[in-house]
């Protein structure tokens, strides 16, 4: 699955076709920013099928197309966030949130708040802390005028039906479960539903080799940025407001480390349920957007145009 | 190295692949390829006569057989009608620019290393 938004004016869905009745809490208007929704809660029979997938085969692409508008680059802040909004526990946001933004200097910088564990004198010790890196600063022509950021994360492993949720995935995170029925349907006899209870634990930390993989950033389909070993955020039901994609800015809670809205002109986002490997990010860079935008390349090549042939009168003999 | 192709034509495609005798590590040249100018030059054996200059050349790669493995990058050059049309021995030679995060380039490594490319316009 992929989705794409373009000049920021078209309905992701439109609620009165497709969704029934109060199930599509996405913004109608996509002139706000942030442009948040939960990922979650769109349709299906009970209103929660996901319209991403929580954790997809093999790997994620983003893709953005700014312009600066000239402004500064304090001024880019984060432009694209996922996981848990406005949760200031740290049990219940750590690997559960991930943004990128600009810095003041002209980088692009990635935040996690992640989750460790290690034996210590035989009993299990839980850690927290902060993992982020940036980029070498942005080429100034490349980003002059119109400017493409793909982002693109390839795990090492493609999981696929139920390793999906159980190899390093969501079912590690299950400690219990409660069940949601009123008692009176209980007493009934009726099928109970029941609501798994997600916490971070010894497990989760165990699978964490299943979660790794190789995140990618490029500038105008040109490879600026990599690191190898990167773990993947998997949305988990846990904290205030979880499973949220959020465009054009970030949220509050988390540390505050995802905090901001970018003030630069977002004029098309991309996620695909894909990796993109270089290649087919320069193919989608030449093809899909460098026609369509006032794109200028970091280094534009020195190519002649417009040479004229000698005509005979000017040959010297 | 021996290429053949018939005068006028535009096939067979150019193909050159990355020699994995293990010894090196493919990955990091792979990451270095995939930020590069590529580019291929053409001369005429007797004359020394040049007769492509800076043609573009492709990255391409192949369906990975297991995820888990490094990709394969191939470079790859198409002759168009023109450069085909004289029949003869030519020499060919693959240049790679290798670029920075600005663009700018860096190391030049040209390609085939131990043997020489012969194309063969028949």
């Amino acid at each position: 699955m992929s989705l794409e938004i373009t000049d920021f004016s078209t309905n992701l869905i439109e609620c009165s076709s497709k969704l029934a009745g109060d199930c599509c809490p996405i913004d109608s208007t996509l002139d706000v920013r942030p442009w948040a929704y939960e990922i979650n809660k769109h349709g299906g029979t009970e209103l929660c099928d996901y319209i991403i997938k929580r954790r997809p085969e093999k790997g994620w692409t983003l893709d953005f197309v700014f312009n600066r508008e000239e402004l500064p680059w304090s001024n880019g802040s984060v432009f694209y966030f996922f996981g848990v909004r406005d949760e200031n526990t740290q049990s219940l946001y750590a690997d559960n949130n991930l943004s990128f933004g600009f810095t003041s200097n002209g980088k692009i910088k990635w935040n996690s708040y992640r989750y460790s564990g290690s034996c210590v004198n035989e009993s299990y010790k839980e850690t927290y802390y902060l993992d982020s890196g940036v980029t070498p600063i942005l080429c100034e022509n490349g980003t002059s005028k119109d400017f493409n950021i793909t982002i693109t994360f390839d795990r090492h492993l493609r999981h696929t039906e139920c390793e999906i949720e159980n190899a390093g995935g969501w079912n590690d995170l299950i400690t219990g479960s409660t069940i949601t029925n009123s008692r009176a349907v209980t007493l009934s006899g009726a099928t109970e539903n029941y609501q798994y209870i997600e916490e971070l634990n010894k497990d989760w930390n165990d699978e964490r080799y299943a979660r790794l993989g190789i995140l990618k950033i490029y500038l105008n389909g040109r490879p600026i940025y990599k690191i190898d070993n990167w773990e993947e955020i998997i949305p988990s039901n846990r904290g205030f407001q979880p499973f949220i994609q959020s465009w054009g800015g970030g949220t509050t809670g988390s540390g505050g480390v995802h905090q901001g809205v970018t003030g630069f002109n977002l004029k098309r986002i991309k996620y695909i349920e894909e990796p993109l490997n270089a290649l087919e990010v320069r193919h989608h860079y030449i093809v899909s957007t460098k026609p369509i935008y006032d794109i200028v390349e970091c280094q534009e090549k020195c190519e002649e145009d417009n040479i004229e042939p000698f005509s005979d009168d000017k040959k010297i003999e | 190295m021996e290429f053949f192709i018939r005068k006028g034509s535009t096939d067979p495609l150019l193909k050159l692949r990355l020699v994995d005798d293990g010894r090196n590590d493919k990955s990091s040249l792979n990451d270095l390829l995939e930020n590069s100018d590529i580019t291929f030059d053409m001369y005429e054996v007797e004359t020394e006569v040049p007769t492509i200059l800076g043609g573009v050349c492709n990255l391409t790669t192949r369906n990975k057989k297991y995820d888990q493995s490094t990709d394969e990058y191939y470079i790859t050059y198409r002759f168009t009608e023109d450069q085909t049309s004289e029949s003869g021995k030519y020499e060919g030679i693959v240049t790679i620019q290798f670029l920075d995060t600005d663009l700018l380039p860096t190391e030049k490594l040209i390609v085939p290393i131990k043997e020489k490319l012969f194309i063969n316009i028949i």
